[in-house]
């Protein structure tokens, strides 16, 4: 078991190496990549993305290949009750070694996933910049009088000419095309610091929930009166804290959502009426 | 109708959305869709847009779920049923043993993830290799998704377990035939 327990260690280590460098080497290209891929869907990024984590998938299979034939099978007489407590250290050890192995894994896999960032604000401006240049060259297709564009749509729309009265057909550009999809991520990416505030409350109350019972331990050995009426009275502050944070989360999603689709509102108006539904959906189903 | 976001949008009806989405998913173009509709383009687009809003309405998911039904029985669509993507006789062939042969759907699933996982566009692939369309290959999805979670429905997982094995099966066995045309896996020099 010793035996095999070292080339475990030595071979998982061997293999977080090679997830370390796989990663290191791989991140600067996609994030090059991420960058020139001038393809609206960045498909050749995507697609050295998705090579990079099956990589790194594959190494993690490996490991756990190994674990499950030379850890979890290890032959061993189970009938010895020494042996069987000694192979179950053996295999907590290894099982943990491999843990160690997953963590770093799954870093590495977020690192990779982290390169991909989409430049909502770019694309936007390129529609708006379209549209400026385009809005002035529409003709009427009977008597060829301009005919304005008045605002940004995003999908075929038929636009009346003010001379002839002919109904035009004016068909959008693909990009402007998307922009009730991009007007999403868009609003979403601006105001995302919104969401996080109202996030981290879990991660907050947790800690001023840790605070309070360390205090609550530390009074079990104490017999000094005005010691125990201070730390009962610094755990009811903490409580306090802990019930307001709590109170808090609610109104802080409202706060965000609000401002997330008044964004989206802004970017893609003609849509409004049905933004507001979905809005009071969510709103809904987090109330649920 | 009990609800009222299932009413049609400018007369395109949810079944019309969905098959048009499934055929377009299969190359066909969306101005012959239109043809085929006998709606205008302007007037399908918009409706387009507004039938997303409703799934995004719709807090029951029923819109989406029929969505997904109605995409698969795009070949059964009144109107839009005709309208065929050329496809090669392989191709053609291909589709019904997907449809009626469930190892072969896992197989080409399992290919499917593990040309993605070797850098190719799975989808493309699938269709150099097998010439089925994306849109077909969802659209058979659909259905063995219908299977499954009637199966998952009827306590049946010995059966469901077998075929998410399968594809596992698959997925390595393809794996193992792209790294080797690649040249290996970055930590085949590591053994144990």
């Amino acid at each position: 078991m010793q035996e095999t327990k070292e080339r475990f260690f030595t071979f998982i280590g061997k293999l977080e190496d090679k997830l370390r460098e796989f990663t290191a080497a791989s991140i600067p290209e996609l994030v090059e990549l991420n960058n020139t891929d001038t393809d609206q869907f960045k498909r050749g990024y995507h697609r050295m993305k998705s090579a990079v984590l099956g990589q790194l998938d594959s190494i993690q299979k490996k490991a756990l290949d190994v674990k499950e034939e030379k850890i979890t099978c290890f032959p061993f007489p189970s009938d010895d009750h020494e042996i069987s407590k000694i192979y179950h250290q053996f295999r907590n050890e290894c099982y943990d070694r491999f843990f160690q192995l997953d963590e770093l894994y799954s870093k590495c896999r977020e690192e990779v996933e982290g390169t991909h960032q989409e430049d909502f604000e770019s694309k936007y401006q390129k529609i708006l910049d379209e549209y400026e240049t385009l809005k002035d060259k529409f003709r009427c297709e009977q008597c060829g009088s301009p005919v304005t564009i008045d605002k940004i749509y995003f999908t075929t729309t038929y636009i009346t000419c003010p001379s002839c009265q002919t109904r035009n057909t004016f068909e959008p550009s693909s990009q402007a095309k998307m922009l009730e999809h991009i007007g999403r991520s868009l609003a979403e990416q601006r105001t995302s610091h919104l969401l996080e505030e109202h996030d981290e409350i879990p991660q907050k109350t947790q800690a001023l929930y840790l605070q309070r019972h360390e205090i609550e331990l530390s009074l079990i050995h104490e017999s000094d009166k005005r010691i125990i009426e201070q730390k009962r009275a610094q755990m009811q502050e903490l409580e306090k804290q802990k019930v307001e944070l709590e109170s808090k989360r609610p109104a802080l999603y409202q706060t965000y959502l609000r401002a997330m689709f008044d964004e989206w509102n802004k970017i893609n108006p003609a849509l409004t009426d049905e933004h507001e539904k979905f809005y009071n959906r969510l709103l809904n189903d987090y109330q649920k | 109708m009990s609800n009222s976001l299932l009413e049609p949008v400018h007369g395109v009806s949810l079944y019309d959305y969905a098959a048009a989405a499934a055929k377009m998913a299969t190359g066909i173009d969306q101005k012959e869709i239109c043809k085929t509709l006998g709606i205008e383009l302007a007037v399908f687009e918009e409706a387009s847009a507004l039938w997303v809003a409703r799934m995004q309405e719709d807090s029951t998911f029923e819109v989406s779920i029929l969505f997904g039904q109605y995409f698969s029985e795009a070949d059964k669509h009144p109107k839009l049923s005709g309208l065929q993507a050329q496809v090669s006789e392989e191709g053609k062939a291909n589709l019904e043993k997907m449809k009626t042969d469930r190892y072969f759907y896992e197989e080409l699933n399992g290919a499917r993830q593990a040309a993605y996982d070797y850098g190719y566009d799975g989808a493309q692939w699938i269709q150099d290799n097998f010439g089925i369309s994306l849109g077909d290959f969802q659209s058979v999805a659909m259905k063995w998704s219908e299977v499954q979670n009637e199966e998952v429905r009827n306590n049946n997982t010995d059966n469901v377990h077998h075929f998410i094995d399968y594809q596992q099966k698959k997925q390595e066995e393809y794996a193992a035939k792209f790294a080797s045309e690649q040249g290996g896996n970055v930590a085949d020099d590591v053994e144990f």
